[in-house]
């Protein structure tokens, strides 16, 4: 596994750079956008609401493979275009992350007890101000665990980019174990890699819920 | 202070048409106001309609201009995220960002002055149920409010965390704050309230000064609304038949010291001795064997006043109070007890031990007694 891993490295490492910029550009477009679309939908618009729970039930329903080969092949080939399958890929799972973020945040402004708001409102702190220091640090601290959570997700959905052809980690492997075929060391190095990327993610999701969790007795 | 004029703010709760009808009064400067009424009957709508976070179908709230409202609810509402310290000084900061230190060391004071100074860093989920609702109501008077709307502040808590908010609600009224309360505590509303709104199927009932509404209170309803919620004060013992009425009395008779005084204020006539029937003769053979006085402001005296007034002067000292003075409470007042009467075919005593409301009943005795001839 060692001698795969000091013969590859280069290899490795640029597949792996391209899942993390992967991961990176599908995190920078759905974390902003769907807290922005979330707190529309959960404050200001009841419309912008039953969109975001309409979107995600149709994203939950539709598998993300199905959806990524749709946009990437038939859409492209109605639209008589050819777009990059790395920005395919950040197109579809950014749209994906935007939509369960702002699906969860939505969700949590529902469920923020009112009465937080209502104290902010009786000592005359004005709706931006609430906004900004009751509910969305309030929101934040709910909503980590469960954010992280779908991004850890994003990164398990980066494997599907290789059904077209973005040469991520796991492209990179399938590629290299064509040429050498040692599918146990090179399958076993990817275990790794995943193993210690969304392991250490995994323990924080599970220390936050635990320590934000008990604010709420 | 406020002037409430004709509101009117409505819902539909499951059919029901519930809220708020037509309701008017005024509060004015350091004057305290209790809001009962029976569960369901627009207390708590009321006041979130002062406070604003109700909107009215009608009528108008009137509030001198610059002063300002601050309202706590019966739900635990600090922030999560903030400790004690951050809690309170949230929006004074906000408003006022340059005087941030001036701010921090004022809460910190007041934190100290109701024991709660070794929580300033400390987070809502580490205080008890009567720790946050203090803390929650010091949040409140960081605001600088000019009244206080309180609503069912203890309704969530166990009777010893409930005593010490109300010990910190009745020091912040000795401050000389405004305030309309919104309680189903008896004692408490005695011992505070000025005056007493009694809320019934959204429509203000009654509007009457404390006493009278808990001593002199006509409407059965009413009444029974009060025997009701006593039951469940701490400090409240009811006392009902003929039975238990004739040996409360007897009771009282052997456990009071030699030398005590009992202060009767509004009895008329001789509507007592009735039910204390062949019990009497004992019991104020007793009386006069511990030289036990009565001190008493009446519209009439009985036969039986009379008599005792010319066999026993020193110890029966009777005044006779101006017909002017209306709805005159029934009450009598000894030590740190005021026991209020109602003569009817069961007869009923109401026992509050409580001693800020008998201080404030011998006040209001002290008045009649030097108005009465």
């Amino acid at each position: 596994m060692l001698q795969v891993l000091i013969q590859y490295h280069y290899l490795l490492l640029q597949g792996f750079l391209t899942t993390i910029k992967l991961l990176g550009c599908i995190m920078l477009i759905g974390i902003p956008f769907g807290i922005l679309l979330g707190v529309i939908g959960g404050r200001y618009s009841k419309e912008i609401f039953t969109f975001i729970k309409g979107a995600r039930f149709i994203t939950k329903v539709i598998p993300v493979l199905v959806f990524l080969f749709w946009l990437h092949y038939p859409l492209q080939g109605l639209l008589g275009i050819v777009i990059d399958p790395f920005w395919t890929t950040i197109f579809a799972l950014g749209l994906l992350n935007t939509i369960a973020v702002a699906s969860i945040v939505s969700s949590e402004l529902e469920l923020l007890p009112k009465a937080y708001r209502e104290a902010g409102t009786t000592l005359n702190l004005s709706p931006n101000q609430i906004i900004r220091y009751i509910e969305l640090p309030l929101l934040f601290r709910r909503t980590i665990p469960q954010l992280l959570l779908i991004q850890a997700s994003m990164l398990e959905y980066t494997l599907f980019a290789s059904l077209i052809s973005v040469p991520e980690l796991f492209k990179t492997a399938q590629s290299i174990n064509a040429m050498i075929y040692k599918p146990v060391e090179i399958y076993s190095l990817l275990i790794f890699f995943f193993l210690i990327i969304l392991g250490p993610l995994h323990l924080l999701i599970k220390w936050l819920d635990k320590k934000y969790v008990a604010q709420y007795d | 202070m406020i002037n409430v004029k004709n509101i009117t703010r409505l819902y539909e709760n499951s059919s029901e048409e519930r809220g708020i009808k037509d309701v008017s009064f005024s509060v004015t400067t350091g004057e305290i106001v209790c809001i009962l009424g029976q569960s369901g009957s627009g207390k708590s709508t009321l006041l979130r309609t002062l406070a604003s976070l109700e909107k009215k179908d009608a009528g108008t709230v009137t509030i001198d201009s610059g002063k300002t409202l601050s309202y706590v609810s019966q739900e635990y509402t600090l922030w999560p995220h903030l400790t004690v310290l951050e809690n309170m000084t949230l929006a004074p900061v906000l408003h006022s960002p340059d005087k941030k230190n001036g701010i921090n060391t004022e809460a910190i004071n007041l934190l100290k002055r109701f024991e709660l100074g070794e929580y300033v860093n400390s987070y809502p989920n580490q205080l008890s149920g009567g720790q946050r609702q203090r803390v929650a109501l010091l949040r409140a008077v960081m605001n600088k409010p000019d009244v206080l709307l309180l609503d069912e502040v203890t309704s969530a808590l166990d009777p010893e965390l409930t005593k010490s908010v109300l010990d910190l609600i009745r020091a912040l009224a000795k401050d000389g704050y405004t305030m309309v309360i919104v309680t189903h505590h008896m004692s408490f509303a005695m011992s505070v309230a000025d005056r007493i709104l009694f809320l019934k199927k959204g429509l203000l009932a009654q509007d009457q000064k404390t006493s009278t509404f808990f001593t002199a209170q006509t409407d059965p309803e009413i009444q029974s609304f009060i025997l009701d919620i006593a039951k469940r004060d701490e400090s409240i013992e009811i006392f009902k038949g003929l039975e238990q009425f004739q040996a409360y009395h007897m009771g009282l008779m052997r456990r009071l010291p030699e030398g005590s005084t009992i202060y009767v204020a509004g009895a008329v006539g001789d509507a007592w001795y009735v039910p204390m029937g062949d019990f009497y003769k004992a019991y104020e053979d007793l009386r006069m064997k511990k030289q036990i006085a009565w001190k008493m402001v009446t519209y009439d005296q009985g036969d039986n006043d009379r008599r005792l007034a010319k066999e026993f002067p020193e110890l029966n000292q009777f005044k006779q109070m101006p017909r002017n003075i209306q709805n005159p409470a029934n009450y009598n007042v000894f030590g740190d007890t005021v026991i209020t009467q109602i003569f009817e075919a069961e007869p009923t005593i109401i026992q509050i031990k409580n001693q800020n409301i008998a201080d404030a009943y011998m006040r209001f005795f002290e008045e009649l007694w030097d108005t009465s001839k």
